[in-house]
């Protein structure tokens, strides 16, 4: 399965990829922001982590973006982000994000959503 | 200024009260105690003559507030250049201050993934060398080794939070360095029809805008983690 991280901070998409790679999950494609990830994003990508503040496009359009799309709508978006008051969960939620990690995380964490949406299956 | 206009009034005052003088003269032969009365009109005619009061000293007085003006504009002058000292030249060297701890962190972070990495790569080299997963302490060491080497790994994320939290504080010393501008201009001579100052310095370009959270923090994870976990549970 092919994994889109996106975060504009090179050392977070680095921990992440790292932690994905000790999961397991070696095909992993990078983007700085939104824009990219919607650059980069084809049929061929699984899942989608993404961080919420980014330059250009931020996490919650992005996860618009891609459910707006026909390849985009069952994917699953993890959002790994400082972010977590209430309002800003729920505006997730509603953005079409299927979960949320807040920083800092620890692997396990990352571990416990990856397969709880593979899990479940395809996004909502 | 004009002060013929008020050195004309001045002359003619002088001339009317010399004609009242000389009407008092004229009624001597009224006989009534004019003694008291006379002196006293003259004494008050020889003070407004001697110590002018009134319209005469109008001259004397739109000079001293026109004086008193200027040095008040020269003190907003004075006051315009220190808030923009304080505005264009402290904030923006303490902003690019804390943009340079920025970069610097992020620099040391990537170098100690870097030798994470390499540590890593060590251990599974000796995990080929002695059999990786075997049974024995050097196997169990090799494996907590790892998971330390990627424990460190995942403290780092500190740096992408420092890097919000010094956004967030680059973002107020700008809005500061916006308002300070505002009032600068406000002191600004030509508001009140005065010469323009010399050489303005040059207004602050924009900064770039940051994308950051104003909250963001590495306290209480778990408790924040927690919290998630109810709404998208719910």
């Amino acid at each position: 399965m092919k994994f889109l991280v996106v975060d504009d901070s090179a050392t977070m998409r680095r921990i992440v990829v790292n932690s994905l790679q000790r999961i397991g999950f070696t095909d992993i494609v990078e983007a700085g922001d939104g824009r990219e990830a919607l650059d980069r994003f084809d049929t061929s990508v699984g899942f989608v982590i993404t961080d919420w503040n980014m330059p250009s496009l931020g996490g919650l359009d992005l996860a618009r973006e891609l459910r707006a799309r026909p390849d985009g709508r069952a994917v699953p978006i993890l959002m790994v982000t400082t972010r977590s008051v209430r309002e800003d969960i729920l505006a997730a939620i509603e953005a079409g994000v299927n979960s949320y990690i807040v920083k800092p995380f620890t692997p396990a964490v990352l571990k416990e959503k990856i397969d709880q949406l593979l899990g479940a299956g395809a996004a909502s | 200024m004009a002060t013929r206009p008020a050195t004309e009034l001045l002359y003619d005052s002088e001339a009317t009260l010399r004609l009242v003088d000389s009407a008092l003269e004229g009624i001597s032969d009224l006989r009534a105690d004019r003694s008291g009365m006379e002196s006293q009109m003259r004494a008050l005619i020889g003070q407004l003559v001697d110590q002018p009061r009134g319209l005469a000293s109008l001259p004397q007085v739109l000079l001293r507030a026109y004086a008193e003006i200027m040095g008040v504009l020269e003190s907003l002058k004075e006051s315009r250049g220190m808030l923009e000292r304080a505005a264009l030249d402290k904030i923006q060297h303490t902003n690019q201050k804390l943009l340079e701890v920025t970069s610097a962190t992020e620099v040391a972070a990537t170098d100690i993934m870097d030798g994470v990495d390499r540590a890593l790569g060590m251990v599974d080299e000796l995990d080929a060398v002695e059999g990786a997963g075997g049974p024995g302490r050097a196997g169990e060491l090799r494996q907590s080794l790892r998971d330390e080497l990627f424990g460190m790994m995942g403290s780092l994320q500190f740096q992408d939070i420092t890097t919000q939290q010094i956004n967030y504080a680059c973002s107020v010393l700008a809005e500061m360095e916006r308002k300070l501008n505002q009032i600068a201009h406000v002191f600004d001579p030509r508001t009140f029809g005065i010469d323009p100052a010399a050489g303005s310095p040059d207004v602050a370009p924009a900064h770039p805008q940051a994308a950051f959270d104003p909250a963001a923090t590495t306290a209480d994870a778990e408790h924040r983690q927690a919290l998630v976990d109810r709404i998208f549970g719910a």
